[in-house]
């Protein structure tokens, strides 16, 4: 684990994607209170108890890699494959660069949606394609990107994590451009976290982060009056009731 | 050539016997199928496993002892 919460730090920026998944059987809060004990630097994904359809292993650690199109590309010990996993991971992180397919436009289009964050640019190639089977997938794929980056924000919005939010729809109207249809629907998104609505969200998140700050730097002795302090004052915001899950999490040690 | 009627009917049973785990799970050069997360500690707002194409994924199975 702790390597896997390295290689995450470092190539996190490039396209990596660490979701640590854990397999005995603890709850969500249990897990979470396990981390901020002993990797509070953890910056990977954590989804406990979850079933990863990826071939059955006898034991732990065990782990998979999936490519940039959702293939699997490895399965095992990370214990023994460390030099083989290194290699694949640097082979991906290199086609989300340059992209992927059998085509110079699709090759294009890759690059643009998931290495450069630029929408725009993938919708206009794939609008110039003649009508055809490679147009429609093309521009499903186009279509379906947009839409997770949209629901991304209402996602981090709702777990209370709203700086995270307003950067996600800052960085999806800059992909956007002046795309006819996106460009107004992300402007709205944006401009949400300007309304009255949002200050108190955005107030309490501020504080939040200085908390968390603290704690993934070891220093957290302070944190659960403080995060108490914060949901008093803002415990009907989602940020409050991010901060009241993880006071819980602390006060939740493994049984 | 024929295909006898009844051979859909037996391979449907003995595909009935495999766990259902089993039958999802991928092997390598097989397209992983959906996971949809239900909530994701440190998430960055995407939920479903097929939300993050364009990023290479590495899942690690731990545990907690």
């Amino acid at each position: 684990m702790p390597s896997a919460i390295r290689h995450d730090a470092e190539l996190k920026d490039k396209g990596l994607v660490s979701i640590l998944v854990e397999v005995q059987g603890h709850g969500f809060q249990e897990v979470e209170h396990f981390l901020w004990e002993r990797f509070p630097d953890n910056g990977c994904m954590v989804a406990p108890g979850t079933f990863i359809p990826i071939p059955d292993s006898a034991g732990i650690p065990h782990g998979a890699l999936i490519g940039v199109d959702g293939t699997l590309l490895w399965a095992g010990s990370p214990l023994g494959d460390s030099s083989k996993v290194s290699d694949l991971i640097d082979e991906q992180l290199k086609l989300i660069k340059k992209g992927w397919g059998d085509t110079p436009t699709a090759r294009k289009v890759h690059a643009d949606l998931y290495g450069k964050n630029n929408l725009a640019s993938a919708a206009a190639a794939v609008a110039a394609l003649p009508d055809g089977d490679e147009k429609t997938t093309l521009q499903e794929e186009v279509d379906k990107r947009y839409q997770v980056l949209k629901d991304a924000v209402a996602n981090l919005q709702k777990n209370g994590q709203w700086a995270d939010a307003q950067d996600a729809a800052k960085a999806l109207q800059k992909a956007v451009g002046r795309h006819e249809t996106w460009a107004g629907e992300a402007a709205a998104l944006v401009n949400e976290f300007a309304s009255e609505a949002a200050k108190p969200e955005l107030d309490a998140d501020k504080q939040l982060a200085k908390i968390l700050k603290a704690m993934r730097a070891g220093k957290g002795d302070k944190a659960p009056k403080e995060l108490e302090k914060l949901i008093e004052k803002h415990g009907q915001t989602s940020v409050g009731q991010r901060a009241d899950r993880i006071l819980k999490a602390l006060n939740t040690p493994l049984t | 050539m024929r295909i006898h009627p009844l051979i859909p009917a037996v391979l449907a049973a003995q595909l009935a016997t495999v766990p259902l785990a089993a039958q999802q799970r991928a092997n390598v050069g097989d397209k992983v199928p959906e996971v949809q997360f239900a909530s994701l500690l440190n998430s960055d707002g995407r939920l479903k496993l097929s939300d993050f194409r364009g990023s290479v994924v590495m899942i690690d199975l731990w545990g907690t002892h």
